[in-house]
């Protein structure tokens, strides 16, 4: 695996422009993927993916080949995102589901088809998105990518540049300022619900 | 355990939980309470999917980054000759003042001649300090155009 990323590294510095777009296809889902859960808004993915990769191929001549490459890829997308957010000050709160087919693959699971549960889920997912615009970035980007598939902790280390211990701590922490809001959010509700009845 | 170290455990769950965690989420009831808050939240942000790249996005990409020119290395990048120019600037005109200081300061300055001295020979004897400062700073200032220039 490492001697396959130094090939396609090697090639990349060579010009060769189909391992460059190898490099691209293999890394290109997940670099969109961190830059949309950093910045949650998916209509800027595509600028930012683009971005991301002509910074790597500028930079790809510095590359400790000793590093994993994909960790190196997705730091730099991590860099990206930050720097759109710093200038647009700003994190989108967008549907955690955003369209029909993610929707309907999530409604269609066994047990979940009843609408109630729907209303259910998607009065949860509201909860938690309100609760995720209110997590300080501190907190917020590793609770976020230590939910994507495949992104592990190691790697999200070294995307933040902090201790692998400092990243499970500042995930507790943002998911139980998460679980406080839902909480105090939920209480709020039933609160209100009781006055409304009475 | 106490209720911190288990919510730690169960807030960061990446493979199975430890014996002593699940015993003691059974005894708990704020535990379990959070064992299912975390789950939720970990549901909730676990089923969106990978985003994916809209077709030709790779042979894009991979025709752009043969126009990228490639660096022979550090020296080449402008941002690292201004830096280095910069700081070299700063480096002579450092020294020259001390010397300087220190040469007019013993000699003309008659009746502050015992302080002039001792800061004149203090200028002189540290001449190697404030280059020794300044090339420390031009090192600084060099290495953050250099990783600014390289994260560009």
């Amino acid at each position: 695996m490492e001697r396959d990323e130094n090939d396609l590294v090697r090639r990349c510095l060579a010009g060769d422009q189909n391992a460059c777009a190898n490099l691209v296809e293999a890394y290109a889902r997940m670099v969109g993927t961190v830059i949309w859960r950093a910045t949650g808004d998916r209509q800027i993915v595509e600028d930012l993916a683009q971005e991301t990769f002509l910074r790597v191929f500028r930079a790809l001549i510095y590359f400790d080949r000793r590093a994993r490459l994909s960790t190196w890829i997705y730091t730099i997308a991590h860099r990206v995102a930050i720097d759109h957010l710093r200038k647009a000050r700003r994190w989108r709160e967008e549907p955690l589901m955003l369209n029909d087919h993610e929707m309907s693959d999530a409604v269609a699971e066994p047990g979940t088809m009843d609408p109630e549960a729907v209303l259910t889920r998607n009065e949860s997912e509201r909860l938690i998105r309100d609760g995720l615009a209110q997590l300080p970035e501190k907190y917020r980007l590793p609770v976020v990518y230590a939910a994507i598939d495949g992104l592990d902790y190691p790697a999200i280390a070294a995307m933040l540049g902090i201790p692998l211990g400092t990243v499970k701590t500042l995930v507790f922490r943002g998911k139980r300022m998460l679980k406080d809001e839902i909480s105090a959010a939920l209480e709020h509700s039933r609160t209100s619900g009781l006055s409304n009845g009475l | 355990m106490d209720c911190k170290d288990v919510q730690r455990e169960l807030a960061n769950r990446t493979s199975e939980l430890p014996d002593a965690v699940l015993a003691h989420v059974a005894a708990c009831p704020a535990c379990r309470s959070a064992r299912s808050m975390f789950n939720a939240i970990d549901d909730a942000l676990g089923q969106v999917a990978l985003w994916q790249p809209p077709a030709g996005f790779a042979e894009r990409l991979a025709a752009k980054a043969a126009h990228i020119p490639r660096p022979g290395g550090p020296r080449s990048l402008p941002e690292f000759d201004r830096a280095a120019a910069a700081a070299a600037v700063l480096v002579a005109v450092t020294a020259y003042l001390s010397i300087q200081l220190a040469a007019n300061f013993s000699s003309a300055m008659d009746a502050y001649a015992g302080l002039v001295r001792f800061v004149s020979q203090s200028l002189v004897a540290h001449t190697g300090a404030i280059a020794g400062a300044s090339a420390a700073v031009w090192f600084c200032i060099s290495a953050w155009f250099t990783r600014k220039a390289l994260l560009s």
